[in-house]
């Protein structure tokens, strides 16, 4: 019985032309009845016949009806701000060694899935495109010691995959969003040029020139947001805006005649040569800006280790900054899968405290 | 709605007005609930987000905050302005600069090294700014030659209308005669008022000391470097011409802007798909560039690029061009510290957003090549009566290029 009824199912769609007539389907039932909203009415209105407090029962029914519709129109209005295209789009750095020179353990397993999974949710919270590049160890970047400016290739790349997008946030895999509810425009990225520093004479570690010829900030725009750690230039965390001149930075970046001279000194490669360039190439020098470190890339106690009394590297919790950076975490005593444990947590504390302000 | 205990149901219904004030505060909790995420305080409750979630103002001090910068020319911002279109040196001092020499003109150190004393200069404070001369002593003609010399620099364009081309040219009192740097020097001034341009004329000698701190010490590496400042000069003109002072201008009547510059001519005039090294090189020039897009005209001789003249237009790809070219890593780099062009053939080949915005012209459209009467001549190269620029590059130093240029000035069409 059971065969055939599979069988005719494949053959008689259950459509209004059904052979057998509306109303009924091919297992020669007749169809249920589908809710309606007039039974409401209906229901309502027996209980009048009877006499009952029927004007009540109305009164409940649309009451709820109105609540419903409420909550459901409130909850969805949120996203039509969103509907515009996102102007930002966040890079995320994972596989970072790709397993190639040891294995990977279960903890750095669990830490890229952590990072992950943090830049997504605030990703997803506030409409930005979240995109996971992989920057495992490539032979062709290992060839001429360029392991560094795989950064650019990407950067490029990503522009190329995101048309519409206009500011592009990196982010390497050991950092961790403190505080989701940042809004990067409100934060940051609106008037950036009022929020951030022309000038490197605020915090100035390297000892670069304060001021070189030919410089003009006056009417240059800013188009990358850095900010600069106790050893110079950090860039574990930045924001660069789609331009002609980031497109050119990207480009003049990596230089063979460049980097023969100076592979051995650059132990940080594109962070060096972006700081060479800082230093001595004024089109460079009027588009940068910087801002504090706090702002975008706060250090846990092991990073600047020989600063650790400086306030100005490292995370403050009653201040609440906004990301954490756990750069380093693999080298010495320090353990990145604990760091990255102990942040997650107080981030969840942070945000169970809110649940009991109301 | 249900779980509300049946005293109150009972009370609100018989009580009309306090019902509706329940509904509506009931209301405007859910509300405050979906919107701000507390029941009660509602949009006040937002006070209690840490203030650190909306900006980092807490985190900047503002005292270094917009600290804007327009830092002039390599020497300082003690400029001079100057009303006219010409910023030029006086070109009959230049026999006296000769006899001076640099030992005077600059400060100086000697250092001994393994192949002799090797004399290092260095700009003196008084390059960056006018020191006074004592009271009651006056400056003799000596003193005030000096004083030109190292103020050059100095001079920047503030007239109300600025050019849109400004001629670029470099002096070299020591290589050349001065009867023939007073031939160049007008060369250009007749040109360059004929059509309103400007014309920034430097001494070569002045560029010394940032030379040899690279080893770059009698190379043309001055070249870009003087581009450079003509560019912080002139800051509102578009395009900068640099030819070289062993060329000249032959035709007055040609309109630069309207011969090469517009975009449409210029489009009809660049080689596209053409090998950037000669003879023959992997990288060329893209088939398909607007023309609208270049920064950077160039010209080839039959080795290669060649920087005896060249268009740079005032714009990000011009000054980052420039900027990037004339880094201490390149002109101190072993391979490019005698030769400027091998620098320039690199950058084009590696980097392609440059390349885009690079325009290679025939030779013959601004860089005619003088061939001696034996010498045999190379049609798309050698000068040919009617060329625009004339490049007398083979002629004998000190002693034959005025006679030279004397045969070629004769046929100046006006």
């Amino acid at each position: 019985m059971s065969d055939t009824r599979d069988g005719s199912e494949k053959d008689v769609p259950e459509t209004l032309e059904s052979p057998y007539g509306f109303g009924y389907s091919n297992t020669f039932k007749p169809r249920k009845q589908g809710f309606k909203i007039g039974d409401l009415f209906k229901a309502s209105f027996y209980r009048n016949k009877k006499g009952s407090n029927s004007r009540y029962n109305f009164r409940l029914i649309s009451l709820i009806v109105v609540v419903v519709t409420l909550i459901s129109v409130i909850s969805v209005i949120p996203s039509f701000f969103r509907l515009k295209q996102s102007k930002v789009v966040i890079i995320l750095a994972a596989n970072e060694g790709g397993g190639v020179q040891r294995w990977k353990t279960p903890q750095e397993w669990s830490v890229e899935r952590s990072s992950i999974a943090n830049k997504r949710e605030y990703a997803e919270r506030h409409g930005y495109i979240l995109t996971i590049k992989d920057v495992s160890l490539k032979r062709r970047y290992s060839h001429e010691w360029r392991e560094g400016w795989e950064k650019a290739d990407i950067l490029k790349q990503t522009m190329r995959q995101f048309p519409d997008a206009e500011w592009f946030w990196w982010l390497d895999l050991y950092t961790f969003i403190m505080e989701p509810e940042v809004d990067l425009e409100q934060y940051l990225l609106n008037h950036v040029e009022n929020k951030t520093y022309r000038t490197i004479e605020h915090f100035n570690p390297l000892g670069i020139d304060a001021q070189i010829p030919y410089t003009d900030t006056m009417n240059s725009p800013v188009d990358l947001v850095l900010a600069q750690d106790c050893g110079g230039f950090n860039l574990g965390s930045f924001f660069l805006r789609r331009s002609e001149w980031s497109e050119l930075l990207l480009d003049l970046w990596w230089d063979p005649a460049l980097y023969d001279q100076k592979h051995m000194e650059w132990e940080h490669k594109e962070q060096d040569c972006l700081e060479m360039m800082y230093s001595q190439m004024p089109w460079v020098r009027n588009r940068v800006g910087f801002v504090p470190l706090r702002a975008i890339n706060s250090f846990p106690p092991g990073a600047c280790s020989d600063q650790r009394d400086d306030p100005r590297y490292f995370y403050n919790e009653k201040e609440r900054d906004f990301l954490v950076n756990m750069a380093g975490c693999n080298y010495g005593d320090r353990s990145c899968w604990d760091e990255y444990e102990y942040y997650r947590k107080l981030q969840k504390k942070h945000r169970e405290k809110k649940w009991f302000w109301w | 709605m249900l779980s509300v205990p049946v005293s109150l149901r009972r009370y609100l219904k018989v009580a009309k007005g306090p019902k509706l004030f329940f509904i509506i505060l009931a209301l405007i909790l859910v509300f405050n609930w979906l919107f701000f995420g507390s029941v009660i305080l509602g949009p006040f409750g937002l006070g209690s987000t840490p203030a650190s979630v909306k900006s980092f103002r807490h985190l900047l001090n503002p005292a270094y905050l917009n600290v804007l910068q327009n830092t002039a020319g390599f020497q300082g911002r003690a400029t001079i302005p100057v009303k006219g279109r010409e910023i030029i040196p006086n070109v009959n001092d230049a026999g006296t600069l000769k006899q001076l020499t640099l030992d005077i003109l600059f400060g100086m150190q000697v250092q001994g090294t393994e192949s002799g004393d090797d004399k290092r200069y260095f700009y003196t404070p008084d390059f960056f700014e006018d020191i006074e001369t004592p009271e009651g002593e006056k400056t003799n003609d000596i003193q005030k030659i000096v004083s030109d010399f190292k103020s050059l620099g100095r001079k920047v364009f503030a007239g109300s209308n600025s050019p849109k081309v400004v001629l670029v040219v470099g002096l070299d009192f020591e290589k050349y005669e001065i009867d023939y740097l007073q031939k160049v020097l007008p060369n250009r001034q007749e040109y360059a008022a004929k059509y309103g341009y400007g014309l920034y004329a430097r001494w070569v000698q002045e560029f010394t000391p940032r030379l040899q701190s690279y080893g770059n010490f009698g190379s043309n590496w001055w070249r870009v470097i003087l581009l450079r400042e003509a560019m912080s000069a002139f800051p509102d003109a578009e395009f900068f011409w640099y030819l070289d002072e062993k060329c000249l201008i032959l035709r007055d009547d040609i309109n630069l802007q309207r011969y090469l510059l517009e975009p449409g001519v210029l489009g009809q005039a660049m080689l596209r798909d053409h090998p950037i090294v000669l003879p023959e090189s992997a990288v060329r020039t893209y088939r398909s560039v607007d023309p609208q897009d270049i920064s950077i005209i160039l010209t080839q001789d039959s080795y290669g690029l060649s920087t005896d003249t060249m268009i740079v237009k005032n714009d990000l790809y011009g000054k980052a061009f420039l900027e990037y070219w004339g880094d201490r890593l390149y002109r101190g780099y072993e391979n490019f510290a005698d030769n400027e062009i091998k620098a320039l053939a690199h950058i084009l080949q590696w980097h392609p957003y440059l390349l885009g915005r690079t325009a290679i012209v025939p030779s013959r459209m601004i860089n005619s090549l003088h061939t001696d009467e034996k010498a045999k001549k190379d049609a798309s190269r050698s000068y040919q009566k009617g060329d625009f620029v004339v490049n007398l590059r083979s002629c004998r130093l000190r002693t034959g290029c005025d006679a030279l240029a004397v045969s070629y000035l004769n046929d100046v069409v006006k």
